[in-house]
């Protein structure tokens, strides 16, 4: 009787691990994507990106509120299409680069709304600084490839006050409040 | 008795002495402007202008630098007036005023130059991009131009001080020479 306990225990512990699958982004074949638009004088949108970032996720479609995901941002790899603001952008006026050259988001808790949205709250490192941030995602397909693999696919929106984080610069009212704009395609492992 | 424009053993020639002082107000209008610009805030009105006009006056200097070089390397050099150490030190110290300056020219160029896009001398001439660096390259010429400046300013107080002390305390004619061409005396 107890050994039978133990092993539907083990059984449990198995089948939760083994039916929330991993999954790494495409980083290769870049289909993910780390958009961020910034008001200009609160006249227009100023976007850009970040190129270089990796991250895992697990995702279970039976169980969404299981999910998992981390992504960490190379930071010097801001790219606004103006080599000469993208220095500025990394200078110690903005994402400092040197001091900091990592972000991240480590995701803690996955809400499933009534939408069927999903509100992933998470730690979000950024200028080194760790505050709690929502990223507000939700699923666009997922599949088979034709090319033999698993894939998963989200987009994601979530928004922070740069002084939040440290960022002191000051770009006027307009322009207080970063905009990221999330694409992400997951392979399974 | 005419004013020389080349230079001979006894001193310096008119076009030396410009090129010398036309230098001189160009880098020092450079330093400050470059010190000013760097901390207007965002919506100053001149958070655009500034750094253009930094940016025309550095390459017209770059033009007026490769003159001097070209003008120093063909010209006589009159005979120091001091000997020993001190011609030597004089020598590094002028040697290390002509480096920090193309360093600084080379690394402004570079920064100005990392969208690919021509660069402009005010809205007259238009100078291509020859060099179009990565990221990594462009902070570190950022951090190099702003040391550099920073060099720069330091070892420009001892070239005004030393000039200075020849004139007022050996009371030689080392800082007369550089404002007085030398004269024909035939």
């Amino acid at each position: 009787m107890k050994l039978k306990h133990l092993m539907s225990l083990a059984a449990v512990c198995f089948f939760n691990t083994a039916i929330a699958d991993e999954y790494a982004l495409d980083i290769k074949g870049a289909h993910a994507s780390i958009n961020f638009k910034v008001q200009h004088l609160g006249y227009s949108w100023l976007t850009g990106r970040f190129n270089t970032f990796d991250g895992d996720l697990t995702y279970d479609p039976k169980k969404p509120e299981a999910s998992k995901i981390s992504v960490v941002i190379d930071t010097a790899s801001v790219d606004s299409n103006h080599a000469r603001r993208d220095k500025h952008l990394r200078s110690n006026d903005f994402l400092d680069v040197k001091k900091y050259p990592k972000a991240s988001f480590e995701s803690t808790k996955v809400t499933v709304l009534d939408n069927g949205d999903l509100a992933i709250l998470g730690d979000f490192t950024f200028h080194g600084v760790t505050k709690p941030l929502t990223i507000n995602a939700s699923k666009i397909g997922e599949g088979k490839s034709p090319w033999g693999d698993y894939r998963v696919g989200f987009e994601g929106t979530t928004s922070f006050l740069m002084k939040d984080y440290g960022v002191e610069k000051d770009l006027g009212p307009a322009s207080a409040t970063v905009y990221l704009d999330l694409h992400i395609e997951a392979i399974k492992k | 008795m005419k004013a020389l424009w080349r230079n001979t053993k006894e001193g310096y020639g008119a076009l030396s002495i410009g090129l010398h002082w036309l230098s001189a107000l160009t880098v020092i209008i450079l330093l400050a402007l470059g010190i000013w610009m760097v901390d207007l805030s965002y919506y100053d009105p001149w958070y655009q202008d500034a750094p253009l006009i930094h940016q025309s006056l550095g390459l017209l200097l770059v033009v007026v630098t490769i003159v001097r070089l070209c003008n120093k390397m063909l010209s006589e050099h009159p005979e120091p007036l001091t000997n020993g150490l001190q011609h030597y030190a004089a020598t590094f110290g002028h040697q290390l005023l002509y480096l920090l300056l193309i360093g600084l020219l080379v690394t402004g160029y570079v920064i100005s130059a990392a969208d690919g896009e021509a660069l402009w001398i005010f809205d007259w001439i238009s100078v291509p991009a020859f060099v179009v660096a990565d990221s990594d390259t462009v902070d570190v010429a950022g951090t190099l131009h702003e040391w550099g400046s920073y060099c720069l300013i330091g070892l420009l107080v001892i070239h005004i001080g030393a000039a200075l002390y020849h004139h007022l305390v050996t009371k030689d004619k080392t800082l007369i020479r550089m404002v007085q061409p030398i004269k024909n005396k035939k």
